[in-house]
């Protein structure tokens, strides 16, 4: 078969096997309702910030000792994390509430 | 701002710039190809990037050790925003902007935080770098079209520089017998490896119950990689990134290379499979047609139907007609991207943006 023919052929084997049920109906694909732009309601659940721990690890060969004192240099400026997360979740709260009322208006 | 450095022995220098090096990543991989094409003519320097990913650290200098001077040269490779690269566009030096694209950031936003605003940043930002740079390149003609839609009055096209070397080591095969169907590419949403799962599932089940789906490619993060593996049926690997020799061993296992991704500045990977004779089922994305021509089987129109691309995935595993005729087409596309061609690509941008 030539390239040129073959996607002709594919589309018709599939309608063809589609309309005996072989093949489900085209779908936008199970990461569909994930893709695209925030709505107001995202935004509100990511105003509150607050940030695994599990994200600070080392992408070195053997950098689980790296790992291990990231995660134990968070733990002990927790106290600062913490401050700065409830700032940084303030200021977004706030944003949201307001874009939410102007929403309303 | 990094160093200026006095330009008292009158050479000029060329460094390559990134917002992020990593091990795997095609952007960082240009860089070093520039920085080597640019050396062989005189024009050395080093690489430099904001964000390095320790494996790549060797190789990628950081970006606080740039030793620049006035009248030498900043190669920046754009992929996306990193605040201190802005901080090197209004220096004394000349500075040369090469799009590699930016993933868009609708894609992001529900799986990474870093990289969406990276990607919103760098989007929005790209007609305040084309302002500022001497000259600018796509490595498509569809990026080419975004640095003049964001207000370059002329955008040349350098491609990637693919080097057939780096496909001659050969590591560890993939385990397993049966057909082996190939994705190649960071397992990021733009990607759909979603759509090339559900494709290989209903290959698997309607025509080839042996075949096998080998992904290789970093994952945006773990929890990314957790939710694609639940959608992951069997005969499905998530390999993660592989060194270029697993990886070479990987397309000299493969049947069939599938991409179902919506956006690609380029594609790297047709290449890689051009290289390999490794019949390519891709959907037509961004640059993707430009790269791939008449040598890949083209997932027909939107939506992309995975059914159809089950059969032209059993097409090109099974007609060997088809399989030698596009391993044809597809040496002629590496005849269109040969590295001495693009080298003179990227010595004559280089030379022009010196020159402007």
């Amino acid at each position: 078969m030539r390239p040129e023919d073959a996607a002709e052929d594919a589309r018709a084997q599939a309608a063809r096997k589609r309309d005996e049920g072989r093949y489900p109906p085209v779908g936008p694909g199970a990461l569909e309702g994930s893709i695209g732009e925030p709505e107001l309601d995202d935004l509100e659940r990511w105003a509150r910030i607050h940030v695994d721990p599990a994200g600070a690890y080392s992408t070195r060969r053997l950098g689980a000792p790296v790992t291990g004192v990231k995660r134990l240099m968070l733990r002990l400026l927790r106290q600062q994390q913490l401050e700065l997360e409830a700032q940084q979740t303030r200021f977004n709260v706030a944003v949201v509430e307001h874009l939410r009322r102007l929403e309303r208006e | 701002m990094p160093g200026l450095r006095s330009c008292a022995s009158g050479l000029t220098r060329v460094h390559q710039l990134l917002s992020a090096a990593g091990p795997y990543d095609a952007v960082s991989g240009q860089a070093l190809a520039w920085q080597r094409v640019l050396a062989q003519r005189g024009l050395a320097g080093d690489v430099h990037a904001v964000y390095r990913d320790p494996r790549a650290a060797g190789e990628i200098r950081p970006i606080e050790q740039l030793d620049a001077a006035a009248g030498d040269l900043l190669v920046l490779h754009y992929s996306a925003h990193a605040p201190r690269l802005r901080e090197l566009l209004d220096g004394p030096w000349r500075l040369a902007l090469v799009h590699h694209n930016i993933t868009p950031a609708r894609y992001l936003w529900h799986h990474g935080a870093f990289a969406a605003v990276a990607c919103a940043l760098g989007r929005r930002e790209l007609p305040r770098y084309v302002e500022a740079a001497d000259a600018v390149a796509g490595v498509s003609a569809f990026n080419a079209r975004e640095l003049e839609a964001a207000g370059a009055e002329q955008a040349d096209v350098v491609p990637i520089f693919l080097d057939p070397g780096r496909l001659s080591a050969r590591g560890r095969t993939p385990t397993g017998d049966g057909p082996l169907v190939l994705v190649v590419g960071r397992l990021v949403p733009n990607k759909r490896h979603d759509l090339a799962i559900e494709s290989f599932a209903l290959l698997r089940r309607e025509l080839e119950p042996r075949a096998r789906l080998l992904c290789v490619g970093e994952a945006l993060s773990g929890e990314y990689r957790e939710l694609v593996e639940g959608m992951a049926g069997e005969g499905v690997t998530l390999a993660g990134g592989l060194s270029q020799p697993d990886l070479n061993a990987a397309y000299a296992s493969a049947l069939v290379l599938l991409s179902a991704s919506e956006h690609e500045g380029f594609c790297v990977p047709l290449l890689e499979a051009f290289a390999f004779g490794v019949p390519v089922v891709a959907r037509p994305a961004g640059g993707m047609p430009e790269v791939g021509g008449d040598a890949v089987l083209w997932a027909g129109e939107e939506p992309f139907d995975p059914a159809v691309a089950a059969e032209l995935l059993h097409a090109a595993i099974s007609d060997s007609e088809l399989r030698a005729e596009l391993a044809d087409r597809g040496q002629a596309r590496l005849e269109e991207y040969a590295p001495e061609r693009v080298a003179e690509r990227i010595v004559a941008f280089a030379e022009r943006a010196l020159s402007w």
